[in-house]
């Protein structure tokens, strides 16, 4: 019974040998799907675009093709088709996240292309703000320019017109100065005919001018009072005389006139008055008669007054009668 | 070890794997991996992109439940797995498919906002 037993034990161990030498065979025969299942995966972690990634999928295959390489038998057919599956299903996935990569690169090239632009615009705005600045300030440096030219024309204008004034100034001193010698001329004139009448009153004394004396801006011409016949207002003709000539004299001059007559003390006033009176009349009857214009004369008698000598003598009474003609 | 007790073991044996393959329980999570990965499958692709091996997916789908029907559990389950590795496969092909047209798109798209933006700027 025991070598019944060794005998089937031996056989046993004999079986399993064969088996395991069946298995060796097995594993040792050329095996092409399992070659081009790791040809496959090896291509996949080789490419350098493919290599990092579906690496969920490429576990699974790689567990795959394990199991085909230890399936026997009826699971040998159906592990040999889940590691072709999940081989391509590898390579697929890995492609597809090499283009969902390639996606998100895109999303930042447009992220980028977006902030280009946007840089770009904001390049654009500066330059058209510096583009503005710059032509701000050429518009105020032209108004500037404007402005100065407008202060330029003014003062130009201004000092135009303060010539135009200076030549008027100069134009209206020059006649002033051609006024003065005009009467300068004139003056000349007629010094020339009062020295020409003076001349012909040293001719004859009896036609000389009546004594004139300056009192203030007057000049005061007296007649005496021997030009009157005693007690009356007729003149005598050397008066008349001298009174004509001495309006050929007062005919180039301006000023008004005052004729005033005066008496001595002697006889009452009224008459002395009326007397006076009538000899101014008399000397401004005689001077208009020398040509001299009415309304510049004008006549009065102050009878005793205003004395200009002592009326107690002879000589005295003879000074105080008298005509004076006072010139303006 | 007498050689009866020898027969008896071996009898056991056979009848220990007779009794293990004869009540082997239905692929419940094989069917239920598999419908799952075809569903995503086609949530993956709903322009059709990976039509072949999810129809594939779908059929081996169909036959493993008519096996688990007749109670042929190991077969059953074995085809629950293939349409479980085809469906992956379908909806890995449907997103490669997916980022190939999002690629696509996303060049043109990228390409229109140069010319918009960079290029029609120059000056």
């Amino acid at each position: 019974m025991k070598q019944t037993l060794a005998r089937l034990q031996w056989a046993v161990m004999a079986l399993l040998l064969c088996f395991s030498a069946a298995s060796l065979a097995a594993t040792g025969k050329p095996n092409p799907e399992l070659d081009r299942l790791n040809a496959s995966l090896s291509a996949l972690d080789n490419d350098p675009a493919l290599a990092d990634l579906g690496a969920l999928e490429r576990l699974k295959a790689r567990q795959a093709v394990t199991q085909f390489v230890t399936a026997k038998g009826k699971t040998r057919e159906q592990a040999l088709f889940v590691a072709n599956k999940r081989v391509e299903t590898a390579q697929v996935a890995a492609q597809a996240e090499l283009l969902a990569n390639q996606a998100e690169q895109l999303d930042r090239e447009r992220d980028q292309i977006m902030l280009q632009a946007s840089r770009r615009d904001a390049d654009m705005a500066r330059r058209e703000a510096e583009q503005l600045r710059i032509q701000n300030m050429a518009r105020q440096e032209e108004t500037e320019r404007l402005s100065q030219a407008v202060d330029d024309e003014r003062a130009a204008r201004e000092q135009s017109n303060a010539d135009a004034q200076l030549s008027s100034a100069q134009a209206a001193q020059a006649r002033k100065l051609a006024d003065a010698r005009a009467r300068e001329v004139d003056l000349a004139r007629k010094e020339a005919e009062l020295a020409s009448i003076l001349a012909s009153d040293n001719v004859s004394d009896g036609d000389a001018l009546p004594p004139m004396q300056r009192r203030g801006a007057s000049m005061v011409y007296t007649l005496a009072g021997n030009s009157f016949a005693s007690g009356s207002a007729m003149l005598t003709s050397s008066a008349l005389s001298s009174l004509n000539k001495l309006a050929a004299i007062l005919r180039s001059g301006q000023g008004n006139i005052r004729i005033e007559g005066f008496t001595d003390s002697q006889g009452a006033d009224a008459a002395n008055i009326a007397l006076s009176q009538r000899r101014a009349n008399a000397v401004m009857v005689a001077l208009r008669a020398g040509g001299l214009s009415a309304a510049r004369l004008r006549a009065s008698g102050k009878g005793k007054a205003q004395p200009v000598a002592d009326n107690g003598s002879e000589a005295g009474r003879a000074r105080n009668r008298r005509v004076e003609i006072i010139v303006n | 070890m007498t050689l009866s007790t020898l027969k008896i073991h071996m009898v056991l044996a056979f009848l220990l794997a007779s009794t293990s393959v004869w009540a082997a329980e239905p692929p419940a999570a094989e069917l239920s991996a598999a419908q799952m990965a075809i569903a995503q499958a086609e949530r993956a692709s709903p322009k059709g992109t990976a039509a072949q091996s999810l129809q594939i997916a779908k059929s081996a789908f169909t036959e493993a439940q008519a096996l688990n029907d007749k109670r042929k559990y190991k077969d059953a389950a074995s085809l629950a797995y293939r349409a479980q590795v085809m469906a992956e496969l379908a909806k890995a092909q449907a997103e490669l498919a997916n980022a190939r047209m999002d690629v696509d798109e996303k060049s043109a798209r990228n390409a229109d906002l140069r010319r918009q933006l960079l290029v029609n700027t120059e000056r």
